[in-house]
């Protein structure tokens, strides 16, 4: 079949726009058109399509610092991006579609550094036995989606500071994230940079296709995805598309031990559990009733709170620890 | 009917896989196409789509369950449609939108360059109600900005923090071994630049001057165009104000356009100290570079043309800053004219000049020019927007009011090429959407300030005594020296002199310099004196605190009558 090669740029660091355009090109793009895609992402964690944000990642702490969470459509785990990271996609058609192709696209660029790397058989890419690069594929009616990270310069401290076992008690059913040892290719290669890597991309993708790409440039306003990136920017999306899990959230009140046994599906709570020593008098088991089917939002539940307790140091008290663990 | 849900395949070659989050439950309605829950495994993730319409019966697997391929997961009550009858989503969004947009605006005013001329007459176009577009091919803020009179500033700020620390020891202060980095200096100096620059965005903003950015065209004398990734634009104006600035002028001598002679602009960004560096150009821009890098450890050697550095000040101006130069170890070489530039063989510059008459060497690693700027002339097509150039064809001719040969169009700062400063561009901007508002107003070319940031700072305004000769002038001069400042004294910055020059039959300032410490923060104390006319009591009537740099302006006041307190 006759291909069509085409590489896009994307000037935006806006995760929601970035993976729009993905799914966008995903949808839209014609059967015979091989795609490579590059895009940068300014401080987001993305997580796996079956990933549950609050197990992934510190939720508290993206919040306190501004960091965007995002759900991408492809499984795996969670990736902490900003701009020392670049990010790729390929799509094409599932008859056009060969992982081996892909990487050897990469593979070749980073050689191009004086940088061997090698694919270690799951979603990484190595070199110096140091992850650089992991990877997650999708395929979905008829297109498959192959994209990952390409670490340059990312910050590796934050990276980890994000990426920590949730503080909070959870468990889920979802996918969890491996965490592995990972290398900025610019402690290979102290030269390189963002662009000369963007460069060498499209260099490896022309020789490997033996063609001559024009690239295209995307950014908000040249490209309508207003549609999609409406699905990027929503809390049922990226909070609640989480498959179902449990949490328990503790604390030790003045007026005693409050333990709630918090079960979800979609977003919403399906079942509830409180365990208190509390001596005051105050319904719990009301509250435990009410919470059934609230989603699972600080404002949603802070109003149940509100509405259901009536000592005013309890329901002080409660408030201002569901607003400590929950930060959407 | 009734049919089995099949798990048939996974992402590539993969046998088994892991339930991801399921959307459907036993008991919802399906329809073709609708996905069910998705599956992960080592080669991707897939949606498990429905091919039926109906109901879901059943669903046996959980979130998190383990399948295998050929494995029955559920029920479904309902009818199969065939791949053909489903309805083929249509894409939403064509490729064609990845294209420039096209659009066009019809403005009331349009600038063109984003320096300190274009946009400060943006915001006093737009102060005046106007609609105004601003169209800047590189970086808002201009020269002045990006590469002229901030960041060499932010580098002055660093140098002088580092010759501070340097002299620590004259202060009862130890410290250490000093050290410094190029790379952090030139950082900080980015974070400036990248702040103001973002002010003056939040400026345009908040004006509602539409930006463009990218490279103005002309197409006839009422429409520009402009052209870039996102856009395409066309612009229909009232009024345009031409603001294109200038560029650094190159020698006309052998291999001064060679690539590795350096301008100002790479000055400021240079990666590593030079060991040594031959800067063409001792006036302004040549100077302050000059003492930055010998601050920073370089051998630095100036050659101007001229007979004196910094040629417009009077001789004792230049003396103080020659000195200085000196005592720093930079080499001076006035009246010298800089006749070739070759390179040895190991790349090292030879500097080929001509003092009274004889060939002299200067062998340097760098070679910088700072000879002058040109206006962009080529920056628009001028001759279609009917705009005519100056008799000496340097700039763009203008009237008092900022007006050109076309009464639609304006041209402001550099490209004028009348006085190439930041602040002049600025007023001139001001100047041109005054009188676009209807407002009339004039420039005035008599009471020009300027600060020249060596070290020590020098500031100038008005008339000096080069030019009140030259006017015949009978003029009277009142001199103070910053030795005898108590404040310059507690500073340990005792170089340079306060000098006053007034008219001695009215007895008003007219003029006046300063060398030394504070100069160009203390300057505009003797702008606001000749402004307001004040003769030379008036002016000295006026109580000025103790202890500051500025008494030396009083001091000098009285100095004009032989009548200072602290200096006999
Ligand atoms: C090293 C150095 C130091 C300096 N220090 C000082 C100082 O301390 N004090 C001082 O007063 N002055 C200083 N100057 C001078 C000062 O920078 C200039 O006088 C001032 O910037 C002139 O302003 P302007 O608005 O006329 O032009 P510029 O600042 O030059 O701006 C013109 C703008 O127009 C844009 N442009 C040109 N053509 C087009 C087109 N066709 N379409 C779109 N955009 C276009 C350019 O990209 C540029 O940004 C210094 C200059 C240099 C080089």
């Amino acid at each position: 079949m006759h291909k069509k090669f085409k590489v896009y740029l994307s000037e935006s660091f806006d995760p929601k726009f970035n993976l729009s355009i993905e799914e966008w090109l995903m949808d839209c793009s014609e059967p015979d058109e091989v795609i490579l895609f590059l895009w940068q992402n300014e401080n987001t964690i993305v997580i796996g399509r079956n990933q549950n944000p609050y197990k992934e990642c510190d939720v508290k702490k993206l919040k306190e610092d501004d960091v965007c969470l995002i759900r991408r459509l492809s499984g795996g785990g969670a990736v902490y991006h900003d701009l020392g990271n670049l990010n790729f996609t390929f799509i094409s058609s599932d008859n056009n579609y060969d992982v081996e192709n892909n990487l050897k696209v990469i593979i070749d660029a980073i050689d191009k550094f004086g940088i061997k790397s090698c694919f270690n058989g799951r979603n990484d890419l190595l070199a110096n036995e140091r992850k650089f690069s992991g990877n997650a594929f999708i395929s979905d009616k008829g297109k498959s989606c192959h994209h990952g990270t390409l670490l340059m310069d990312v910050d590796l401290d934050k990276l980890s500071r994000y990426l920590t076992v949730s503080p909070l008690k959870l468990q889920s059913k979802g996918i969890e994230s491996v965490l592995s040892r990972v290398v900025n290719l610019k402690e290979i290669c102290p030269q390189m940079t963002i662009e000369s890597l963007k460069t060498a991309l499209i260099t490896s993708f022309n020789e490997f296709y033996n063609t001559e790409t024009k690239i295209i440039i995307l950014n908000e306003n040249g490209i309508d995805v207003a549609k999609y990136v409406e699905k990027y920017n929503s809390w049922e999306w990226n909070y609640s598309e989480s498959p179902d899990f449990s949490i328990v959230l503790e604390n030790k009140f003045d007026w005693g031990i409050f333990e709630i046994n918090l079960e979800l599906s979609d977003g919403k709570i399906t079942n509830c559990k409180i365990f208190t020593d509390s001596i005051e008098l105050e319904d719990f088991k009301i509250l435990e009733k009410s919470l059934i089917n609230v989603q699972f939002k600080r404002s949603e539940i802070l109003s149940i709170i509100e509405k259901y307790i009536k000592n005013g140091k309890i329901k002080q008290g409660l408030s201002n620890f569901i607003s400590d663990k929950i930060h959407m | 009917m009734k049919y089995d849900l099949i798990i048939e395949k996974f992402s590539g070659h993969d046998t088994s896989g892991k339930i991801g989050k399921i959307n459907k439950k036993a008991g919802d309605s399906l329809n073709s196409g609708d996905t069910i829950f998705s599956i992960e495994s080592g080669k991707g993730t897939i949606k498990y789509t429905s091919q039926y319409k109906g109901v879901l019966e059943q669903l046996s697997i959980t979130e998190g369950d383990i399948v295998k391929k050929g494995q029955v997961v559920g029920t479904v009550e309902g009818e199969l449609f065939k791949e053909t009858e489903v309805v083929k989503a249509k894409p939403a969004y064509s490729f064609g939108l990845a294209k420039p947009v096209q659009k066009s605006y019809e403005v009331d005013v349009a600038v063109v360059g984003g320096g300190p001329g274009g946009y400060v007459a943006a915001i006093r176009a737009a102060q005046g109600g106007k609609k105004v577009l601003i169209i800047e091919e590189n970086r808002l803020g201009g020269t002045c900005l990006n590469y002229g009179c901030i960041p060499t500033k932010a580098l002055v700020s660093s140098i002088d923090a580092l010759e501070k620390i340097r002299r620590s020891e004259s202060f009862g202060i130890e410290v250490g071994d000093v050290k410094f980095s190029l790379e952090k200096i030139m950082n900080r100096k980015n974070e400036v630049v990248n702040t103001l620059v973002s002010g003056i965005e939040h400026l345009m903003n908040a004006h509602e001057i539409e930006y463009l950015n990218g490279k103005a065209e002309v197409k006839d004398s009422e429409t520009l165009t402009v052209k870039n990734k996102s856009i395409d634009a066309t612009i229909k104006f009232q009024k345009l104000i031409i603001a294109t600035g200038s560029k650094t002028a190159i020698l006309p001598i052998e291999g001064a356009s060679s690539e590795d002679i350096l301008t100002s602009q790479d000055l400021l960004k240079l990666t590593e100290v030079p060991s040594s560096l031959t800067i063409i150009g001792g006036g302004v821009i040549g100077m302050e570079f000059a003492f930055i890098y010998n601050s920073l450890g370089t051998k630095v050697n100036v050659v101007e043309f001229f007979p004196q550095i910094l040629n417009n000040m009077d001789a004792d101006v230049a003396e103080v800053i020659r000195t200085s130069a000196i005592e720093k170890g930079i080499n001076i070489f006035e009246s010298a004219k800089a006749s070739t530039i070759k390179s040895a063989l190991d790349g090292t510059k030879i500097v080929e000049i001509n003092e009274n008459n004889e060939s002299k060497y200067i062998i340097s690693e760098k070679v910088a020019v700072a000879v002058g700027r040109k206006a962009n002339l080529e920056s628009l097509d001028l001759t279609k927007l009917g705009v005519e150039l100056n008799e000496r064809r340097n700039g763009i001719m203008v009237n008092a009011s900022m007006r050109t040969s076309n009464p639609n169009v304006y041209a402001i700062g550099d490209i004028t090429n009348k006085i190439q400063l930041a602040h002049i561009a600025s007023h001139q901007g001001i100047v041109a959407a005054d009188n676009i508002n209807g407002i009339e107003n004039e420039m005035c070319y008599d009471l020009i300030p300027s600060a020249i940031f060596t070290m020590p700072e020098v500031a100038h305004v008005g008339l000096n005594e080069k030019d009140a000769g030259a006017q015949n002038i009978d003029y009277l001069i009142g001199k103070f020296p910053l030795m005898a400042n108590g404040k310059a004294q507690a500073m340990g910055e005792t170089e340079g002199f306060v000098k006053l020059i007034a008219n001695r039959e009215t007895r008003k300032i007219i003029g006046g310099t300063i060398v030394g410490v504070h100069a160009t923060d203390m300057l505009s104390t003797i702008s606001n004196i000749i402004a307001s006319d004040l003769t030379i009591d008036k002016a000295a009537h006026v109580i000025y605190a103790h202890p500051t740099t500025a008494e030396s302006i009083h001091e000098a006041l009285l100095n004009i009558d032989g009548r200072g307190i602290h200096f006999a």
